[in-house]
């Protein structure tokens, strides 16, 4: 076996979506169906880095692969500021499980839109912004270059916001993909800096050779100060990339695109580009910047969950519950595990992705997403019912799912973080999210799927006022018999759905060939033995769950988590059940406390309508400077030109000219005089000159 | 290949068809318009062939050995003038990497204005007369190394400017061409006087057969500067020098257009119809950026170096300020002017870096802002000519009735804030880079790192507002692209991705003749520090 055999493998999985993009974009307008070369492109792809992975952890578990090539450089004869952007790839244990990821998510998704947005008179359109998304993702996790991650990462954000616009008549979406793009460049803007310091530091954009600088003791402003503020402003980008605290708004806007696509940003390739980020620059931070990476983790998994609890839209409690969980990786990140930030990352990219195709299938079926107006799908929807089970089972970390494998391991990380330092503000916001998790998993279940026996006689005149306020999106539908239109849809919804269900089995997490112990493997970069004795003294390695010291801790942890996150879980699931009994279970959202949970604290309003405005007025207010003060001057100046030249002109017609005319008017005159002189006979002029002559002489002679 | 004069053939070819065009009658406009293209075509041949030819491995700067093409013969040669002695001027033309970005640039810019005007039907004649003779006069500022002929072409570009705005222009031509003539006019002035200054500082030759020179490589030498009397040379113990600097800077500035003498540009292009827009916004103020490469920077380095900060503090201020100012505007031309003034002010940064990367991502900025805005006022133009008019708000949805004129806009719009992949980028990433570098000019980098977020911001809203949304009844007729329009975007389009995927084959270029105007800088800075 070659190690070029997966490499080759690894890449052409890289690119099989930019082909599928190029050959649908080209000939999308003249060909209808077209888009199943989208999701042909896309099985090709899957099944190219699911062999890469196979391959890889049969034969080479063990290495990492590193190439690169040039793509620009800079030859600066003074030397010192010589450089070059590599166009560079790696190929290592991390980032093929990812890739493998993405595709799996990418190729279901795929699948599920072929259905999903049958008749859209842009489907091309949409198949091939997908692909692009996909290829961007793909490109994004192949580099260990910073700048070409950089590259990759706008082209992400560029995608999404093409795609959370797709419907483009729709005005909530034009607002909601620039949110999404301008929320993300403040985030961009951090990263960017980050690259310039590492940059200007390192003269390398290589992450791996930025790792071998640092472990060397050679940190960016010969400082400690410097890790820290580089660690910050990685992070920086993951904040906005990963809708966490305090960049998060645009995340539930996004839902604006068409669902298959929130699954896609809510699961592979848009909010999981920043903890993949996180994750590959873990080996930076240091524990000032650590710790707030797992702090704003933290404060996000607590925000998400407890607006998720009282939304109403069954997509937004989704997208909320999307920050929390993403808040968590982060937090588990922060605290030294980067193993289950990872294990949690993969869980949650198959179960969000359920969730988010499960909210489809509802949305797709009853043409309604308001969980109020909901009830008793279970009766209609069997499929989509059980897998929701699944899906929310896993993100409550039950047993048996995948959740319960990597969510106990966030938690058991945070917590062995308090055990070593004491601190357990972390771990005590983790297991108040389990708590609100719980709580909004089951009162989806309760309220939207459950079926209610004595709610089912009122169903068809319920479902009938449904239909009528949807008449005018849908006018096809038939009114008076609308219940017996919800009905599941085809296989190539239904499909996708049990395959992702199964994915967020614990089964096959069990079989998992890089298990904990084996952890480092799959960083092969990070582990300890490469890092050297020279590292940063206070650097996360420590509270590792997977490797470090502290093995007596690390039991310990292990034995408080499953109670402690079984206790809350089971708490969540509890109080949503009594507050359903006493049908208070879908309060008012615009209640006294409700409200402020209902509109994410008030956050998203600090932004639109404070912050937005001001810079609008701001931006106003320097069109007028422009206009009145900046211009106003050179106005000024030319108006004061005229001035002058006026008072000049004025001068001139009557003092100047005024003197030139008097002179003129002497002249005249003396012409006048004198002319008399002139009579034009010859013995006249005789006269005269004799007449000088001898006044001349008699002048001269005196 | 190099027997051929094909630096005179670019620049001269236009003016003579001048002569043709006007011997054509002006009832035949079409043929008016046809012989103008196929100038145009020519000269994008020409350069195609100079391209073709180009040695990349050419370095130094503003040496007799870093120019390509050189053409030099004795031009006027006066002798015994008074106390001039001979007065020597010579056509001296030649390329390097500094001035070949651009030539391809404007042939490129001038070809598609032209294609652009066709849509004028009023005295065509003289309309196509001026473009030929404008084109003329930028493509002679690039190649000419002699700064009495940069001045005639200098001059030339002024003129033709003036008549198009103001005779083609919209309802303030007048006003607006006006401005735009004083404005440049005074820098003009600004750049003359310094001229004649340095004339009379420097002699070329040794002894006394040296004579005083407007050749810009022995003005370039700082040697040749005369040892008593020269009051521009480097000499002179009074320094005049500094003011002279100062004079010549803000001379170019006023083309760039740099923060505070800006506000020319958004009138006039306001005013101007959407070829010449396309030209001043695409080259004109290039001749700013390449005036400081090319003459400030290697005649006075020891102020180019130490007054570096306020270089880039004028950058920065371009590049928020324009961006704050373009957010506010609801004409889109107005808008895409401030977006003009805000990209130039990366050229300004990149300059102000004095190293490597920050000037040649100056230089790469200019040629890949030609592209991106020459795209965005044709652009504005295609809705101007269907429905006359312009305004931000005037639109709604124009993506569900013209998806293809949307997608290219998208390109556009996300070429100009720097989207990777595209042109700008890359370019932007030079300026960002090269300025970080520099312990000048890192703070001011870090400040206009808000232009990221500002250019977004305004192109996104503009977009937001015009292209999403409900579409507004009355544009639900509006015709797509048509052929004429097909033909202009496809190479703009093909350029803004190809460079910003593949940037080496103008970098290369561009790069060499950077590194080499950097160590002349820094050896000199070194020198008399």
């Amino acid at each position: 076996m070659q190690p070029q055999i997966v490499i080759n493998l690894f890449l052409s999985a890289v690119f099989t979506p930019l082909a599928g993009f190029l050959i649908s974009f080209f000939i999308g307008r003249k060909l209808s169906k077209v888009y199943y070369i989208n999701v042909i492109f896309g099985g090709i792809g899957l099944a190219l880095s699911l062999t890469a992975l196979y391959l890889k952890l049969q034969f080479f578990p063990h290495e990492n692969w590193n190439h690169s090539f040039e793509w620009l450089a800079i030859n600066s004869a003074a030397g010192s500021e010589s450089f070059s952007i590599s166009l560079s790839y790696w190929v290592n244990n991390l980032n093929v499980i990812m890739l493998t990821v993405v595709n799996i998510v990418a190729f279901v998704v795929l699948v599920y839109s072929t259905d999903y947005m049958h008749g859209d008179p842009d489907i091309h359109r949409y198949f091939s912004l997908i692909s692009f998304f996909v290829f961007s993702m793909s490109g994004l996790i192949a580099s260990p270059s910073l700048m070409i991650l950089y590259i990759f990462w706008e082209l992400v954000g560029f995608a999404s916001y093409k795609l959370i616009g797709f419907w483009r008549h729709k005005d909530s979406a034009a607002a909601a993909q620039m949110k999404a793009f301008l929320m993300n460049r403040v985030g961009d803007m951090m990263f960017f800096i980050g690259i310039l310091i590492a940059l200007i530091h390192y003269k390398t954009f290589d992450i791996t050779k930025i790792f071998e600088y640092v472990n060397q003791g050679n940190l960016p402003f010969g400082a400690d100060w410097g890790l820290t503020l580089l660690g910050i402003m990685i992070f920086g980008g993951a904040v906005s990339k990963s809708a966490q605290f305090p960049l998060q708004n645009w995340l539930p806007d996004a839902m604006e695109g068409p669902t298959p696509v929130s699954a896609l940003i809510h699961a592979a390739t848009m909010v999981a580009a920043g903890v993949y980020l996180m994750i590959i620059a873990s080996p930076l931070l240091n524990g000032t910047a650590a710790y707030v990476v797992a702090l704003i983790g933290g404060i996000s998994a607590v925000y998400g969950a407890s607006v998720a609890t009282v939304q109403t839209d069954i997509k937004k409690i989704f997208a909320y519950s999307t920050i929390s969980q993403l808040g968590m990786m982060f937090a588990a990140l922060g605290t030294g595990s980067v193993y289950f930030a990872f294990f949690h990352l993969v869980t949650h990219a198959f179960f969000k992705a359920g969730l988010f195709l499960t909210s489809g299938s509802v949305i797709h079926s009853t043409h309604e997403q308001d969980i109020r107006k909901l009830k008793s799908l279970a009766a209609f929807l069997p499929v989509t019912t059980a897998v929701y089970v699944v899906f929310a089972l896993a993100i409550c970390g039950a047993p048996f799912t995948s959740g319960f494998v990597s969510k106990e391991g966030v938690v058991a990380s945070t917590i062995l973080f308090g055990l070593i330092n004491g601190n357990y503000l972390i771990a005590a916001l983790m297991l108040l999210t389990s708590l609100f998790t719980a709580y909004y998993s089951v009162k989806v279940w309760l309220v939207v799927f459950r079926k209610d026996k004595a709610d089912l006689p009122a169903e068809s005149s319920h479902h009938h006022e449904v239909s009528d306020e949807n008449t005018a999106a849908h006018s096809d539908d038939d009114h008076g018999e609308h219940h017996h239109h919800i009905h599941e849809h085809g296989y190539a919804i239904k499909l996708p759905l049990i395959v992702l269900a199964v994915l967020s089995v614990w089964v096959l997490y069990v079989l998992n060939p890089i298990g904990h112990a084996d952890s480092h493997y799959l960083f092969p970069y990070l582990t300890a033995e490469k890092l050297g004795s020279s590292a940063p003294a206070d650097s996360l390695y420590p509270y590792s769950l997977s490797e470090g010291p502290e093995s007596e801790l690390k039991h310990q942890a292990e034995l408080i988590t499953p109670f402690a996150a079984t206790g809350v879980t089971l708490l969540g699931a509890l109080l949503a059940i009594i507050l359903f009994r006493m049908k208070k279970l879908t309060p008012d959202p615009e209640g006294k406390f409700t409200r402020i949970l209902y509109n994410g604290y008030y956050l998203d309003y600090f932004y639109t309508d404070i912050i937005s405005p001001l810079a609008v007025k701001f931006t106003q207010l320097i069109a007028l400077f422009d206009k009145y003060v900046v211009d106003g001057i050179v106005n000024f100046m030319g108006t004061l030109t005229v001035w002058i030249s006026t008072a000049a002109g004025i001068f001139d017609k009557y003092v100047v000219d005024g003197a030139v005319n008097f002179t003129a008017w002497i002249t005249d005159k003396t012409g006048f005089a004198v002319r008399k002189i002139q009579t034009g006979k010859v013995q006249d002029y005789l006269l005269f000159v004799v007449f000088t002559l001898i006044f001349l002489i008699v002048l001269a002679s005196i | 290949m190099n027997e051929l004069p094909l630096l005179t053939l670019i620049t001269f070819l236009p003016l003579l068809f001048v002569v043709i065009v006007l011997l054509i009658p002006s009832s035949k406009g079409t043929a008016i318009k046809v012989t103008s293209l196929a100038v145009t075509i020519l000269q994008l041949i020409i350069s195609g062939v100079i391209w073709y030819g180009y040695n990349y491995s050419a370095a130094g700067f503003n040496t007799y050995e870093s120019f390509q093409f050189v053409e030099k013969f004795r031009w006027i040669h006066i002798e015994n003038l008074s106390w001039v002695g001979t007065f020597k001027v010579d056509y001296f033309l030649g390329i390097d990497g500094l001035s070949a970005p651009l030539i391809f640039l404007t042939s490129l810019i001038v070809f598609l204005a032209t294609i652009s005007s066709w849509s004028i039907n009023t005295s065509v004649k003289g309309f196509f007369s001026l473009l030929l003779l404008l084109n003329t006069g930028m493509m002679g500022v690039f190649v000419s190394l002699d700064l009495f002929l940069f001045y005639i072409f200098w001059e030339l570009v002024l003129l033709p400017m003036f008549f198009l705005i103001g005779i083609w222009g919209g309802p303030r031509k007048e006003y607006s061409a006006m401005k735009f003539f004083i404005y440049t006019l005074v820098g003009s002035v600004l750049i003359l006087v310094v001229f004649i200054g340095l004339y009379l500082s420097f002699r070329e030759g040794s002894g006394n057969g040296s004579v005083f020179t407007f050749n810009l490589i022995e003005l370039s030498n700082i040697k040749n500067g005369i040892k008593d009397g020269g009051f521009l040379s480097y000499f002179n113990p009074h320094n005049l020098r500094y003011f002279a600097f100062i004079a010549l800077m803000i001379g170019f500035a006023i083309k760039i257009p740099v923060f505070p003498f800006h506000t020319w540009l958004p009138d006039a292009h306001v005013e101007a119809p959407t070829p010449i827009s396309v030209v001043l916004a695409g080259v004109l103020l290039k001749l700013g950026g390449y005036g400081i490469l090319r003459i400030v920077y290697p005649l006075f380095p020891e102020f180019s170096v130490q007054l570096a900060w306020f270089t880039g503090l004028f950058g920065v201020i371009n590049i928020i300020y324009g961006a704050l100012a373009a957010m506010a505007q609801e004409d889109i031309k107005k808008l895409i002017a401030y977006s003009s003034v805000s990209h130039m002010g990366y050229v300004m940064l990149g300059i102000a870096a004095v190293n490597t990367t920050g000037m040649s991502g100056a230089v790469f900025q200019m040629f890949n802002h030609g592209i991106t805005t020459a795209s965005l006022f044709l652009l504005v133009g295609v809705i101007y000519d269907r429905t006359h008019l312009r305004g931000v708000n005037d639109f709604g949805g124009l993506a569900n009735v013209m998806p293809v004129y949307t997608g290219v806009t998208t390109i556009a719009f996300f070429a100009s804030f720097g989207l990777p992949g595209l042109n700008a980028f890359v370019s932007e990433l030079l300026v960002y880079m090269g300025a970080f570098q520099s312990e000048v000019t890192r703070m001011l980098a870090l400040i206009a790192l808000l232009g990221v977020l500002l250019g977004a911001a305004y192109f996104l809203w503009t977009m937001k507002r015009v292209f999403f949304g409900k579409t507004n009844e009355k544009w639900g007729e509006l015709k797509d692209l048509t052929l004429r329009e097909w033909i202009m975007f496809t190479p703009l389009v093909f350029l803004m991705i190809f460079f910003g995927v593949y940037p080496s084959p103008i970098l290369n270029m561009i790069t060499p003749s950077m590194n080499s105007l950097q160590s002349v800088l820094l050896n000199f800075y070194n020198l008399v520090k």
